[in-house]
């Protein structure tokens, strides 16, 4: 089967599918007693505080073994834990609606989600994904319910997922995940950024996948053309293993080439600068 | 009410970490800070609401006008300006 999507991370990638889908939090929607608000904005703080020694620990995991600009989404995280229009918008709610603390955050959340669906601009639009990260977050603290995450791998495996967010991906076993391939996303989605840092290959934006594909699958990668192949035939994947190590081949020979001088013909010397086009 | 229209000159504009710099800095003060981009004014955001502020989704070459009440007004306005103007948000 051949699926097409959006090239996110560049390279080519066989290995077996690990279909990550993390349970759908269970937040039900019960009000509570007039007399029972202060117990419940304590129970919003108790979590809040919770939730910002992870971000913390995670930030200084991932300053030290990855890189700053990556930590930094984290202390955007923590930045929108103390928004006035997220965790203000959250006690707001349970004292005027009466909600309990979960339901509270997830319908402040969904409700931010929806204003940002209306930028144009992919990039800003995307970071909806943030707030509904930091969310996720708060309401498995509130329920006490144990992250599932990728952390703990046996082999290496080609994840597959409808999305991955910063705290999916921040405590990962990197030596593992060998690629990504997910239903949304973009070039400037949590994904792409992610893949981009491991230098793994991934494509973005592949209808269905995560009802199309199982663990254990044959995947094959294909982020140059922006293609996802999944237990293809045996002669595809002969002529993906030639084209998978022509490839690295041609991306050692250009880490070879950047250390020679870069001088013309005529012995001129080049000055070779380079501009970093990604935010974070 | 005490404002400032700067424009915002750094390549990838408000993204997440001039933004968060912004709310950070905003925040140190007692003053309210609102904020606007280009001439919308009827959509005012919260300064030190980094949601509100990403919601503006100022790219490069736009404009911002910032709006402070209090008595520490003119150094919340100072502190902002330098940050935006001068230092350009610590990028380049």
């Amino acid at each position: 089967m051949l699926l097409e999507g959006i090239p996110a991370s560049p390279g080519i990638q066989i290995g077996t599918a690990l279909l990550f889908l993390p349970e759908e939090l269970d937040v039900q929607n019960y009000t509570i007693d007039e007399s029972d608000v202060d117990k419940e904005l304590g129970k919003f703080e108790l979590a809040r505080n919770k939730t910002r020694e992870e971000l913390q620990k995670i930030h200084g995991i991932i300053e030290t073994e990855l890189s700053n600009a990556y930590a930094g989404i984290f202390s955007a995280h923590l930045i929108l834990l103390e928004d006035p229009m997220f965790s203000g918008e959250v006690r707001k709610e349970i004292r005027l609606s009466k909600s309990n603390a979960a339901f509270a955050v997830k319908n402040v959340a969904e409700g931010l989600v929806e204003q940002f669906s209306s930028i144009d601009n992919e990039y800003f639009r995307g970071r909806d994904a943030d707030i509904l990260d930091v969310a996720r977050r708060l309401v498995n603290n509130l329920l006490g319910k144990e992250k599932v995450d990728l952390s703990n791998l046996k082999k290496e495996v080609i994840v597959i997922a409808h999305d991955l967010s910063p705290s999916d991906t921040a405590l990962m076993d990197k030596e593992k995940v060998i690629g990504f391939a997910t239903e949304s996303g973009s070039r400037t989605s949590h994904t792409a950024i992610m893949a981009r840092a491991l230098e793994i290959p991934a494509v973005v934006g592949l209808s269905k996948i995560t009802s199309r594909v199982k663990t254990g699958d044959l995947i094959i990668i294909d982020a140059n053309r922006g293609r996802v192949l999944v237990n293809p035939e045996g002669d595809v994947y002969e002529e993906y293993l030639i084209e998978q190590s022509k490839f690295l081949e041609f991306e050692h020979s250009l880490i070879t080439l950047r250390d020679l001088p870069a001088m013309t013909l005529d012995g001129t010397s080049i000055e070779l600068a380079c501009n970093l086009e990604v935010p974070e | 009410m005490p404002q400032r229209t700067l424009e915002i000159r750094n390549e990838h504009g408000l993204h997440m970490k001039p933004a968060g710099l912004f709310v950070t800095e905003a925040g140190k003060y007692k003053s309210s800070v609102f904020i606007y981009k280009d001439d919308m004014d009827d959509m005012k955001v919260n300064g030190k609401s980094l949601i509100g502020v990403l919601m503006l989704a100022a790219g490069k070459g736009s404009t911002i006008t910032i709006e402070a009440e209090g008595e520490d007004s003119d150094k919340a306005l100072d502190a902002l300006e330098d940050l935006v103007t001068r230092r350009m948000f610590d990028e380049e």
